[in-house]
């Protein structure tokens, strides 16, 4: 038997893992889309795109301008892959899926561009960014419509139309899939703009359109500023918009625009709020607030960017908030550790620090000394904290009222009594969860015309397991998802 | 009797658990995480072939799993029946490594308590520094909250000095839930630790469930100050928190508690500030110096 191994005091952390930039193949510098080939753009402007983490150039980007617009909608075969007289729904099928496969097939370099492009963790653009369209179920993560939903779509005797699709800079690549898919099922062509700080994913998916054989001109990307996307949201030849978007003071935003020339789908976000009651689970309760506000460093639309709290679990919860806050590994969005990335661009961290120093001045507390002391360049966003008395009516205020709170309000709480004591009213409820239906809702609250309710039909009335029920209200929402393409007929 | 059950949500619980166990170990950070887990280990044969000759030569695994790493640490403890507990005490004798015994009635706990306080005493006095006692379940899933208990106090008792380590058996609880409210029973009737499961029956000790008791440990620790050990039974995780048996698709779990060449972390324990940890060590020495679960902590 050998010696007595002493026993030392070991000390144990993540090591960095970085993943590999190797599967990333960015180009020195990308043209526009157009008419299934990358073409210079008009007037010639160009500007950088860079990786919000470190400010490293990754590659010169085509900006369009109005002229480039009129070439992609000009171009465009109107009615060619059309229902009926164009290309057949089989057909058009096969194209999503070849787009789909090939998308699968560069996973792992979408997920990588995807985070030095906008500053996301790895993680997330690894397990939810990389869209798997179109999803046999609803997946939760990602996102879409469905197989089902698209089948119906394609059988709908939707009249091919032009899109215009203005996408934002949280999720790029989701977007783009969640935006293209149901344009193409529906016989739709579309010309996409990405948002000037993450165009690459996108130039990389008309990479994937060129290698799918896609009919030329069925899916136009043109990068670019505001300028291309008020061309876009402006121009003759398109029958519709949808847009979404996160920046609310640029010029040419098309609702100030004033009436644009055809349909317009908004897709648009709110302070939405996070609401705690006493007999919730509350150590889950706190996953779900982490991942409601932190999730891709709270760039998302419906961030549960504030907190309603009962007072009897109030100092509990923020206890263990604070507790699981300080775990958050912030950092290097390539890690495959990091939980917190970069912020998306310079623009957007400057904002936030304005609003963290104007919430000091305001003697918001302890929470913005964590986020200063935070890296300069990773500043992670706060929830407002609000405590709430048990069954407070809260007419005073209002802070309960329709509007008040976002469109989409988490709930962490079992039952159903307090929630119809507050009144409370939202656009999307979700009881017990935050994310993860959160991102999925909201390509189905795109479709929705009564807010917070479900079409009923004779089939839901049937018992039916949890899960089954899930399903099927996920089918019914996704094909809502799809009407406004459908409606084009 | 009615019980309130503290909400405890399944999915959001394995979410958690699945992101954790996603998480990246590489290089100096796989080197000393398989060192920590190797340290917690409670090396155990719990067979009804186990011989002396089987005891001795698991015992020699236990203070020195591998003779060509010399840095890989002693784990902490073997664990045996209460009949071998004399050859193990003999066995690891003056090598730092604890000789821990199931006991009352291991693993379906159906016996008397009378057997029960027998067995225990026995046990410690063949020289057992730990005792690891099942719950009964008959009583627990009967609802008779107060007997469960009792029972254990009344071991606490009859183990003196020595460690009582108490075994939920997870496998046989319907929710998460449960998995609190009986970690919780466990703590406020004595136990020093609460551990998952026997090994006897699958799933055993999932990620899920012992983060659950590692969250209601901390819960203890913030209420009361004190800090209960948590040891995740019989069911090798592999050193990144995943399921090696899963993985290899083998219903049974781990027949040899752990194989040292496998380095499973068998004793999690409730994750502590490093300096509390070093104290804490210093006291105990198999105490663990911190968790490998993050998140946790009291």
């Amino acid at each position: 038997m050998s010696a007595t191994v002493e026993r030392t005091a070991l000390r144990w952390d993540y090591a960095p893992a970085p993943e590999s930039r190797d599967a990333a193949r960015i180009a020195p510098s990308y043209d526009l889309f157009i008419g299934g080939e990358f073409v210079a753009p008009r007037d010639g402007r160009r500007a950088p795109t860079v990786n919000p983490a470190t400010e490293e150039k990754l590659a010169e980007i085509a900006f369009a301008g109005p002229g480039d617009v009129e070439r992609a909608i000009e171009g465009r075969p109107r009615g060619r892959l059309r229902s009926g007289r164009g290309l057949p729904a089989l057909e058009r099928g096969k194209y999503l899926f070849r787009i789909a496969r090939l998308i699968q097939e560069r996973a792992r370099e979408l997920a990588v561009v995807e985070s030095l492009d906008g500053g996301k963790p790895i993680r997330e653009s690894r397990d939810v960014d990389i869209p798997a369209w179109p999803p046999r179920t609803s997946s939760p993560t990602r996102g879409g419509p469905t197989r089902s939903a698209m089948r119906w779509a394609a059988g709908s005797g939707a009249r091919a139309a032009s899109l215009g699709q203005i996408i934002p800079w949280n999720f790029p690549l989701l977007m783009a899939a969640w935006k293209l898919g149901p344009a193409l099922a529906c016989g739709n062509t579309a010309i996409l703009k990405p948002a000037e700080t993450t165009p690459l994913t996108s130039l990389l998916l008309a990479e994937i359109c060129q290698e799918a054989e896609l009919p030329e001109g069925v899916v136009n990307i043109v990068t670019g500023d505001g300028t291309a996307g008020a061309a876009l949201v402006r121009a003759e030849g398109i029958d519709k918009d949808r847009v979404h978007r996160l920046d609310r003071r640029r010029q040419g935003h098309p609702a100030r625009a004033g009436r644009p020339p055809h349909l317009l789908t908004l897709e648009l976000g709110g302070k939405s709020a996070n609401i705690v009651f006493e007999d919730a689970a509350l150590d889950q309760a706190v996953e779900g607030i982490i991942e409601g506000i932190f999730f891709n460093q709270g760039h998302v639309c419906c961030a549960g960017s504030r907190l309603l709290l009962q007072e009897s679990v109030a100092d509990e919860v923020l206890r263990k908030l604070w507790e699981r806050m300080e775990r958050l590994r912030v950092g290097d969005p390539l890690d495959k550790n990091t939980d917190v990335g970069a912020i998306n661009s310079r623009e957007q961290l400057d904002r936030i620090e304005a609003l963290v120093a104007e919430g000091e001045r305001e003697g918001a507390d302890a929470a913005l000394d964590l986020l200063r002391a935070a890296r300069r360049r990773v500043l992670v966003p706060s929830d407002a904290v609000h405590r709430r008395r048990a069954g407070e009516p809260d007419r005073g205020r209002g802070d309960l009222r329709p509007g008040r709170l976002g469109h989409h309000v988490p709930l962490a709480r079992r039952g159903d009594r307090a929630r119809q004591q507050l009144g409370l009213r939202a656009g999307r409820r979700r009881v017990d969860r935050q994310r993860l239906q959160g991102v999925r809702g909201r390509f189905r609250a795109a479709g929705r015309r009564r807010v917070g309710r479900t079409p009923t039909t004779a089939s839901t009335r049937r018992p039916r397991s949890a899960a089954t029920r899930r399903a099927a209200s996920a089918a019914r929402a996704a094909q809502s998802g799809l009407l406004p393409y459908v409606e084009l007929a | 009797m009615s019980r309130t059950l503290v909400p405890v949500s399944r999915v959001r619980v394995e979410e958690r658990a699945a992101t954790l166990g996603k998480r990246s170990i590489k290089n100096e950070a796989k080197r000393q995480g398989i060192l920590l887990a190797t340290s917690m280990i409670d090396l155990t044969t719990l067979e009804g072939a186990d011989t002396p000759g089987k005891v001795r030569h698991l015992c020699a695994k236990a203070v020195c799993p591998d003779a060509s790493r010399p840095e890989i640490p002693s784990v902490a403890a073997v664990c045996v029946y209460p009949s071998l507990v004399g050859v193990a005490r003999e066995a690891v004798h003056g090598t730092g490594v604890a000789v821990a015994s199931v006991s009352t009635g291991f693993p379906s706990g159906q016996t008397s308590l009378g057997i029960k306080l027998d067995e225990t005493r026995e046990a410690v006095a063949a020289g057992a520094t730990e005792i690891d006692m099942v719950i009964s379940r008959d009583a627990y899933l009967s609802g008779d909250d107060a007997r469960v208990a009792h029972e254990i106090a009344a071991v606490k008792e009859a183990c003196g000095d020595a460690h009582l380590k108490v075994i939920l058996e997870t496998s046989e609880m319907p929710t998460y839930a449960h998995v609190r409210h009986a970690s919780q029973l466990a703590i406020d009737a004595g136990a020093d630790w609460i551990k998952t499961s026997t090994g006897k029956k699958p799933p055993g000790a999932t990620p899920g469930v012992v983060l659950v008791m590692l969250e209601t440990v901390r819960d203890h620790a913030w209420k009361t100050g004190q800090i209960i050990g948590v040891k995740a039974g019989r069911r090798r995780l592999d050193h990144q928190g995943g399921d090696a048996h899963a993985r290899a698709g083998q219903g049974d779990a781990g027949r040899r508690g752990a194989d040292a060449g496998a380095l499973p972390h068998r004793r999690l324990l409730a994750a502590q500030r490093p300096a509390d940890a070093v104290r804490q060590a210093r006291r105990r020495p198999l105490r663990a110096r911190r968790g490998l679960l993050e998140g946790v902590r009291p």
